[in-house]
């Protein structure tokens, strides 16, 4: 019986081994080196240049040495007087700082002014009736009798009285000596849903119309400075009479503020920057280099440094200094898409959620973190302006090829 | 001694008893919808529900109804855009969408042309019947944008009223804190001159909140009974309303609830009454006692605060579960709606078929 051929083993000369067994190791070591094996390739492949691992650009952060804490109430809504983290807020919406060094809060979901002493102990100074609810109502009076609806930003005066836009009553309004009364401003038709509706006229303050104001300025003789944000213009009140001044380029004016030279700073979102508008002149924008804040919505000067600014980016929740050469992140991420959050620590980490007032005493800010339903301060490191240096302990994650946007380093 | 006749029969009872005890426990398919039913609610007449077809964002396109003793389920109302029912006596009540507009019909249960008890709604978003008026919410668009921070400028969200006999004009009973685009949430029950809804705000702006309110059907001012982190779920039963928060022991409050129970009206928290309840679930009532249906099963939840147990280990839909009679009633797959029988009768009842 002949052997089936098939069967029978057959000898394989060491040399063909050798170079199977080379070539199998050598393309083991080519995929390891090369990284082929599981990493994804940018866009160009191998053959572009450009095929290093896909790399997401680092969001442009705030400093790491600006140190955000929460100072008054804690994410959780409510009303309730306290200490700090035991009084409850309900949605922040404006801060100002008084010359004793408390600082007035504007309760927009509460219909409430809140006081924080600098001790931090939170009381309710002026605002009655239910919370949280649609619609506050319109009194004068006595301010634990007052009715409020949705106060927004305030401005405190040398003696003390606390002007404020009263935004869903339409009206200007102040607290002054225990009793709430109108500054500028009257009723209005109300709408289907039972809310005054507000309207637009200049004339003395008692008749002259506003539509949600969001901000108020007081300058140093006394005029008041609107936001009128509903009607898309800024308003002044001096000598009891309402006027319109004159502003090309305004589109929605939601913050102001005052400096040391006269000059108003006016915070517009909808046109994305922050106005500068001069005694007798036109607004204009200040030129800076560094990364300017997107969606302005409030600022203020920085008590211990005249010339710079703080602004807070409500849409994109972030804290921003401006001076006249530089505009800087100090504190909140970028991400490619607004995020919120509620962390505490560094510039560099901290998260916030709708910041939408800011006040200063001394080297500190104070901001408003309405969805948080908060107060959270900021230490201003002194060389906010000065690019920080590369550390060596917190290496770029991978290799760039052009500048970041936003890259302070890159500036 | 019995007679080993009598005792082999005693034997034999026993073992059918079991054996009907064991098949009843096993879900039983009520009603095979034609595509994916959109609602599923119950009152004390029985189970009804919506049905669209298999798009997952599609509304319904009738409404169904299976009382008992009286299978098979029927067809009730067949139209577009059916977003929302709720039982109102011998009638249903169903909200009907075109658009961001729509109309609130009532359809009687046992068949007939459905009524419209108002149109030109805005938005209109839950329902819920009771004390001769069905209840829904409606929200006005905001007025001018990117101010979130003035509420006012924001979107309305107002709770609103009709009489279900098609009397007088809708009334708005409260205003609601709105702010989204349209209401989320849902409105629990409209009983003893109150009503009783969960409204979820700020979901955009992180984990949000829920509250579960209690507005007086007349109007007035709307009280707060709970407030809790992320979007969570409520559930009336008897004098006590019960309510889900995030878990106070799990490492991860995200993954898990805790189940907290109070009273009716705005009163003191009880505190917790049990915890670790998977993360994403709904709360229904029956036989007395409170389920909660989630992706990993149907949990008793205790009378008295203790561990829930576990009465069903199969996968359920959670977001749509009603209780009725002794049994839970969810949706299977294929649309099929499936009975599972909780308390021991209904269990025994199941297996011989007596439903």
């Amino acid at each position: 019986m002949t052997p089936n051929r098939k069967l029978t083993k057959r000898k394989l000369s060491p040399v063909t081994t050798a170079l199977v067994l080379i070539l199998v190791l050598g393309a083991v070591l080519y995929v390891y080196t090369k990284g082929l094996l599981g990493e994804k390739r940018a866009p160009g492949g191998t053959m572009g240049g450009g095929g290093g691992p896909m790399l997401q650009p680092e969001p442009p952060r705030g400093l790491p040495a600006a140190q955000v804490s929460t100072v008054a109430g804690y994410l959780e809504p409510g009303l309730k007087d306290g200490q700090g983290w035991e009084a409850r807020l309900n949605g922040p919406a404006a801060i100002a700082a008084a010359p004793d060094g408390s600082l007035y809060v504007a309760d927009a979901r509460n219909h409430r002014l809140r006081r924080i002493a600098p001790d931090m102990a939170v009381t309710t100074v002026a605002g009655s009736g239910p919370p949280d609810c649609l619609p506050g109502a319109f009194a004068d009076g006595p301010a634990d009798q007052a009715r409020l609806f949705n106060p927004a930003g305030l401005a405190v005066a040398a003696d003390g009285t606390v002007y404020f836009a009263d935004s869903g009553n339409h009206r200007i309004r102040r607290l002054k000596d225990g009793v709430v009364s109108t500054v500028a401003g009257s009723a209005t038709p109300k709408d289907a849903l039972g809310c005054e509706q507000g309207g637009y006229r200049d004339g003395p303050a008692g008749a002259a119309l506003f539509r949600f104001p969001s901000a108020v300025a007081l300058d140093r003789d006394g005029t008041l400075w609107v936001a009128d944000l509903g009607n898309g213009r800024l308003r002044r009140i001096a000598n009891g009479v309402v006027t319109t001044p004159v502003a090309p380029g305004l589109k929605q004016p939601m913050g102001l503020a005052l400096g040391g030279t006269g000059a108003l700073e006016v915070a517009d979102p909808r046109s994305g920057v922050v106005w500068t508008l001069v005694p007798g002149g036109k607004p204009a924008v200040g030129r800076r280099s560094g990364l300017p804040p997107k969606t302005p919505a409030a600022l203020c000067p920085l008590a211990s440094s005249p010339g710079t600014w703080a602004v807070v980016d409500a849409e994109w929740n972030a804290v921003y200094l401006l001076n006249d050469a530089t505009s800087a992140l100090l504190a909140g991420v970028l991400p490619p898409q607004p995020a919120t959050g509620f962390r505490d620590g560094g510039g560099d980490q901290a998260a916030f959620a709708w910041p939408c007032g800011v006040a200063s005493v001394g080297d500190r800010l104070f901001v408003c973190d309405y969805e948080n339903n908060c107060i959270r301060a900021i230490t201003v490191p002194a060389g906010w302006a000065a690019p920080p240096p590369l550390s060596e302990e917190r290496p770029r994650p991978g290799r760039w090829s052009g500048r970041r946007e936003g890259d302070r380093a890159a500036d | 001694m019995l007679p080993r006749t009598i005792v082999l029969l005693l034997v034999a009872l026993v073992a059918l008893v079991s054996a009907a005890y064991v098949r009843g426990g096993l879900p039983y398919a009520m009603h095979r919808a034609s595509g994916r039913t959109v609602a599923l609610g119950s009152d004390a007449r029985g189970v009804f529900w919506l049905e669209g077809d298999a798009n997952a964002d599609a509304p319904g396109q009738s409404a169904w109804v299976l009382e008992r003793g009286r299978r098979p389920a029927r067809c009730v109302l067949t139209q577009a855009g059916l977003t929302a029912v709720a039982g109102a006596g011998d009638s249903l009540v169903v909200l009907r969408r075109e658009g961001f507009s729509g109309k609130l019909l009532r359809v009687p249960r046992g068949g007939g042309a459905a009524v419209t008890l108002a149109e030109g709604l805005s938005h209109p978003v839950g329902l819920a019947a009771g004390d001769g008026e069905a209840y829904w919410t409606e929200t006005q668009p905001r007025l001018v944008p990117g101010a979130r921070h003035l509420p006012a400028t924001q979107a309305r969200v107002s709770l609103r009223a009709a009489r279900l006999d098609g009397s007088g004009e809708p009334r708005t009973v409260a205003w609601l804190r709105g702010g989204t685009q349209e209401f989320e949430g849902e409105i629990l029950e409209a009983a003893q001159g109150r009503v009783y809804l969960v409204e979820v705000t700020g979901r955009d702006c992180g984990a949000g909140w829920s509250r579960t309110l209690s507005v007086p059907a007349a109007g007035g001012v709307v009280e707060t009974a709970a407030l809790e982190r992320g979007t969570q779920t409520a559930l009336l039963h008897g004098d006590r309303l019960c309510w889900t928060a995030a878990s106070l022991d799990a490492g991860d409050p995200a993954m898990a609830r805790s189940l907290n129970v109070g009273g009716r009206l705005p009163a003191p928290d009880t505190g917790p009454l049990t915890d670790w309840l998977p993360s994403a679930g709904r709360l229904c009532e029956a036989g007395g006692r409170t389920y909660y249906a989630s992706a990993d099963g149907l949990w008793r939840l205790p009378e008295q605060r203790d561990l829930p147990r576990l009465v069903v280990a199969r996968p359920l839909a959670g977001e749509s579960v009603a209780g009725y009679g002794g049994a839970v009633y969810t949706v299977g797959g294929g649309g099929v709606l499936l009975r599972w029988p909780c308390t021991p009768a209904a269990r025994l009842l199941a297996g011989i078929r007596i439903r």
